[in-house]
């Protein structure tokens, strides 16, 4: 006779014994849905957090470089861009014509520049009209909706817009007629206005030749300068693509070129993935981890019943389906559960997010990627987690199964000296048996606590007067617009006028008022200091400065740059001083100056071109010259300076009066301090506030409450995201903890039912499961305190361990919080467990009230 | 002199329409130093009757007094302690702890009572029952009849008022069957322990001094 191994139609019955199966265990089905839809949730949350991010940050590198093309050619000649139009691997290919800038007082706070561009390029650099048309007459103008507002223009076609152009070489002023308008994305640093190729090509002549360049780059202009932006075939390795291109053309070195960095694929940096990596193990970790402990306890819970199903002909292979089928059941209610809620979630949460991340707006993408992902990865962790039990439900041997005997799977030891036995020590015992499951117990248990206390570790180690003190040293700063708008090349160090330091001082509630000056003029130096920047640049490199540029100014010429300051009282005593002792009496008698260090100091033994009690002669932009004593080496807090620094440079502080003798023809100071009345703070911002936008547009201010509210938010939005995952994980290890008493009660039934007949009373009883319990959390502690230690460490130094406003603090009370709250948990758990596992010798569970 | 008396035992189990009566007014007396066999068919109430006897199961009607005690007087936590000192459990399928060793399982009832062991007299039960070479080996370790003599020891260490063994032998080959029924009588004998055994098995019924038959909760005495 011969069998044949037929394909037979079982998914019907296997699906039915499944639904079966499942019906008789719905807690424990429900606890599954309940941990995949935990699983999916904090899935979804970080892919769509995650996921916005990058998009935004690719979308906001975009707008920086202003230009959504993948590559461009900077100050270009016509004769250039006709070769490069010639080149047949690139595509997409369009420019624009540098006129000038907006020099209209209320742009001040706005950096626009005028061009006229192609309609391509107006597309790709996200200033198309979305009303109206680009210009084609001569006195026709089109810009962004920012501009006209800034101009007091209508948004209407046709109205009337005065405006004056900096070329560089001359100052144009004319009325132009509105043809066009858009929005300009809020990101996007500089505004742009667009004129005809008419009044272009009249007023800013593109550059035809090589000569045309070179007289005007020589004169620092660029009026009239031709930037091509055009597109490679791929995305990939644009810096050998861009090399290919100039080798191709023949150009040279001296031929400007950029490459957009939204495409570089460094706009993710490498913490950024290891922290997504991170976490995302952690998500997956922690998913696995309980769906996996329900699913395994399960099975051993039901050795009989599949060894049953194995005696009456099911084989491996379908018991294994039947696993996998119902894991997928329970996923198909508890992924779609858990997409939808984390999407709701991290719409809420992502804001918070966002505002510690410079230039996010906080809107998550309901990008299908962002679902498919999450979906994916939750299911994968769903069938990782009953890969194993699956396993061993395939190596039950049938007849094994039906006697399956209550020692099987315990591994003890054959022999124990004997102690004294007490439910305690009974418990002790006890925790050997399922010491696998107890240590999933502990594990989650412990990361909870670690992260809670690695995030309460970094949010109290971000340092509020750290953070201040680089971001603001006085209740309010006033200074020209243009100084605190990174995209403005225009700096104005001169804004502050007397007229707004009598206003502001006469406001009620202003404490202290003080003023920092500042010019720039290049000094001749001796022999001596030539000697020490000379040493410093050897020792640094020569990415300070390029060489020629180098030795054209300091070799040749013994030429260096400088700041010099003048400054009041209030900036003085803020003055980060590293050699010298300052005194402002003796500071004032203007003999003395304070010379700054360069950058690189730090580490490197040199601290400054000076030192204290030697002579320097300061030159000054009018052609003064005095010499003065050096008092000490130190350096103006960083948020009261002018917000940039020359990588190789010199420094003077002087005082203010000394610095208005020497440069008398001072327009203003660079910046206005302001300290107030606590009490009057919010009264006097409103009115700062007022002052900068309506009476003195070219002004902008900062104050410390801002900061301060920045600061409290950062701090909240690590709380929040640290807190949420901890609390997942520790919501976690107690379900776990509960499905592993409640599990291990049912596994020996017997055993407790035998020990109550033998004389053990509930309260014994109780004793030793409350006994099995506190040692886990014991384990728990003794994991946290050691191994959770060194990983709290190391959790600190990833998150926080670069940040400037960080100092290092031991923090161990949430440690110690969380251990006591999980002491109570441990004592509730086996007291909310019903006593009925006791009570008739025959039947019962335990159960969970 | 009497250890166990009950009077008019009833046990009803109520069930959606009909009430099953599995133990229907028994009174049974018993005395010191006297081994009772309980035989009846699976399903005739033997095992009930013992739960009740030994305070594991509370009866519908009636009362069990233990050494004069009425015992379902008792509160639940108070009978668990009269149950440790007074009365002693052998049960079919051993129900040792695997977590303690031969000798703790053998202490286990003294230490919950926090007594203080007596040596002398829990190292005689060890000896009698052979165990002396496997006092520190785990249960797994141990074939079925080592193991149920552990349980006899057990059962035997805190000299209680009365005996109950449910099945002993029930899990166990013939041989080892008789030997260890062998064992439970000299040292009961020895000891002079009260006992009552339930067993379908008559040739173990036999080695009784008295056989007590029930059926459908209903009891037959016989000598």
């Amino acid at each position: 006779m011969v069998f044949y191994m037929r394909n037979v139609s079982n998914k019907r019955c296997l699906y039915n014994l499944c639904i079966k199966n499942m019906k008789a265990n719905l807690r424990r089905n429900i606890m599954i849905i309940f941990a995949i839809i935990l699983t999916t949730i904090m899935m979804t949350t970080l892919f769509s957090i995650g996921g916005s991010v990058v998009i935004e940050y690719q979308k906001n590198t975009m707008y920086q470089v202003g230009t959504s093309s993948m590559a461009g050619f900077k100050f270009m000649t016509e004769e250039e861009y006709q070769k490069l139009e010639s080149d047949s691997k690139i595509s997409n290919l369009s420019y624009s014509i540098y006129v000038g800038t907006a020099s209209n007082a209320e742009l001040y706070e706005d950096y626009s520049e005028v061009r006229y561009v192609l309609p391509l390029e107006a597309q790709t650099s996200f200033c198309k009209p979305t009303t109206g048309h680009l210009p084609e007459k001569e006195n026709e103008i089109a810009t962004c909706t920012k501009v006209l507002d800034d101009l007091g223009v209508k948004h209407e076609l046709g109205s009337t817009v005065h405006l004056t152009i900096d070329t560089g070489e001359e100052e144009l002023e004319g009325d132009f007629i509105l043809s066009g308008y858009w929005d300009k994305p809020a990101d996007i640093l500089v505004n742009q206005i667009y004129l005809s190729k008419e009044y272009q090509e009249k007023y800013a002549p593109v550059w035809k030749t090589e000569a045309d360049k070179k007289t005007n780059l020589d004169k620092g202009i660029y009026s009239g300068c031709l930037n091509p932006n055009f597109d490679f075939a791929t995305s990939i390795n644009l810096e050998k693509q861009m090399a290919d291109l100039k080798s191709r053309l023949g150009f040279g070195d001296d031929v400007n070129d950029g490459i957009n960095w939204a495409f570089a694929g460094s706009t993710i940096d490498f913490n950024t993935v290891a922290m997504i990596v991170l976490i995302l193990a952690l998500i997956i970790g922690s998913g696995y981890l309980i769906i996996f402990n329900i699913f395994y306890i399960a099975v051993s819970s039901e050795v009989q019943y599949y060894g049953l199903l194995k005696t009456i002909g099911l084989t491996n292979k379908q018991l294994k389906k039947m696993v996998v089928l119902q894991a997928d059941i329970l996923s198909i209610v508890g992924i779609p559960l858990g997409l939808l809620m984390g999407y709701i979630i991290s719409i809420e949460l992502f804001p918070m997010v966002a505002e510690t991340l410079q230039g996010i707006s906080g809107v998550v993408y309901p990008d299908a990627r962002i679902f498919l992902f999450s979906a994916i990865f939750s299911w994968i962790t769903v069938r990782m987690s009953c890969r194993k039990p699956g396993k061993v439900i395939s190596q039950i041997s049938p007849v094994e199964a039906v006697r399956y005997s209550e020692y099987k799977g315990e591994k003890l030891a054959a022999k124990r000296k004997t102690r004294k036995v007490t439910p305690w020590t009974m418990a002790q015992e006890n925790l050997k048996r399922n010491f696998k499951k107890t240590a999933v117990v502990v594990l989650s248990l412990a990361l909870s606590i670690i992260l809670i206390n690695a995030t309460v570790s970094v949010t109290e180690g971000f340092d509020a007067k750290k953070y201040l003190a680089g971001s603001i040293n006085s209740d309010f700063m006033i200074t020209n617009a243009s100084i605190l708008n990174p995209s403005d090349l225009n700096d104005d160090y001169e804004g502050v006028n007397q007229d707004t330091v009598d206003y502001i001082s006469s406001l009620d509630g202003v404490t202290e008022t003080g003023l920092a000056y500042m010019s720039t003029c290049v000094q001749h130096m001796n022999d001596v200091t030539l000697g020490r920047v000379e040493k410093f640049y050897d020792e640094n490199g020569t990415y300070m400065m390029p060489q020629e540029k180098y030795d054209a100014m300091v070799t040749k010429g013994k030429m260096i740059s400088a700041k010099i300051f003048g400054i009041d009282e209030l900036p003085f005593n803020e003055l980060e001083i590293c050699h010298g002792q300052v005194d402002w009496e003796k500071f004032q008698s203007g003999d003395y100056v304070i010379v700054t260090h360069p950058d690189m100091y730090e580490g490197k033994g040199i601290c400054s071109f000076y030192n204290v009690g030697e002579k320097a002669l300061v030159e000054f932009p009018n052609g003064n010259k005095k010499e003065y004593e050096v008092l000490a080496i130190g350096e103006l807090p960083i948020p009261m300076g002018p917000e940039y620094s020359d990588s190789i440079g010199f420094g003077y502080i002087l005082p203010r009066d000394e610095y208005l003798i020497q440069v008398p023809d001072a327009a203003g100071a660079m910046k206005l301090f302001v300290n107030v009345d606590e009490a009057k703070t919010e009264t006097i911002e409103n009115e700062i506030s007022k002052y900068c936008e309506t009476d003195v547009p070219e002004l902008a201010y900062t104050s410390r409450a801002y900061y301060m509210r920045d600061f409290e938010n950062m701090i909240k939005t690590y709380l929040l995201v640290g807190g949420v995952l901890s609390f997942i994980l520790g919501l976690i290890g107690v379900l776990n903890w509960i499905n592993l008493t409640v599990t291990s009660i049912n596994e020996r039934k017997m055993e407790l039912k035998t020990l109550h007949a033998i004389g053990m009373t509930r309260k014994q009883i109780k004793a030793m499961l409350m006994g099995e319990s506190l040692y886990r959390v014991g384990i728990t502690c003794i994991f946290v305190l050691t191994v959770g230690w060194l990983l709290n460490y190391l959790f600190i130094q990833v998150i926080a361990g670069g940040m400037w406003m960080f100092t290092f603090k031991l923090v161990i009370w949430p440690m110690l919080l969380c251990i006591l709250a999980y002491i109570v948990i441990g004592v509730l758990i086996p007291l909310m467990i019903k006593e009925s596992y006791v009570d008739n010798y025959t039947s019962a569970d335990a159960k969970l009230y | 002199m009497e250890i166990l008396r009950t009077e008019e035992l009833k046990k009803y189990y109520n069930q959606t329409s009909v009430t099953v009566k599995a133990i229907d007014g028994v009174d049974i007396s018993v005395s010191r130093g006297e081994f009772v066999a309980v035989v009846g068919t699976s399903g005739s109430g033997k095992s009930t009757l013992l739960h009740m006897l030994g305070g594991l199961d509370r009866p519908t009607e009636g009362k069990v007094y233990i050494d004069g005690k009425d015992i379902f007087s008792l509160k639940d936590e108070e009978l668990t302690i009269f149950r440790r000192r007074k009365i002693g459990f052998v049960f079919q399928a051993y129900n040792l702890v695997p977590v303690l060793n031969v000798y703790e399982n053998i202490v286990l009832p003294i230490q919950l009572d926090g007594n203080e062991i007596e040596e002398d007299y829990v190292n005689e039960i060890i000896d009698i029952l052979g165990l002396t070479e496997k006092k520190n080996s785990m249960p797994n370790q141990l074939s079925g009849g080592q193991q149920q003599r552990v349980a006899i020891a057990r059962a035997l260490a805190t000299k209680p008022a009365i005996i109950l063994a449910d099945e002993p032998t029930g899990n166990l080959d013939s041989k080892t069957s008789l030997d260890v029924m062998g064992l439970l009588k000299t040292t009961s004998n020895k000891l002079n322990q009260t006992m009552i055994l339930i067993t379908h098995n008559e040739e173990i019924a036999q080695m009784a001094d008295r056989i007590i038959r029930i059926e459908d909760g209903v009891l037959y005495e016989k000598c």
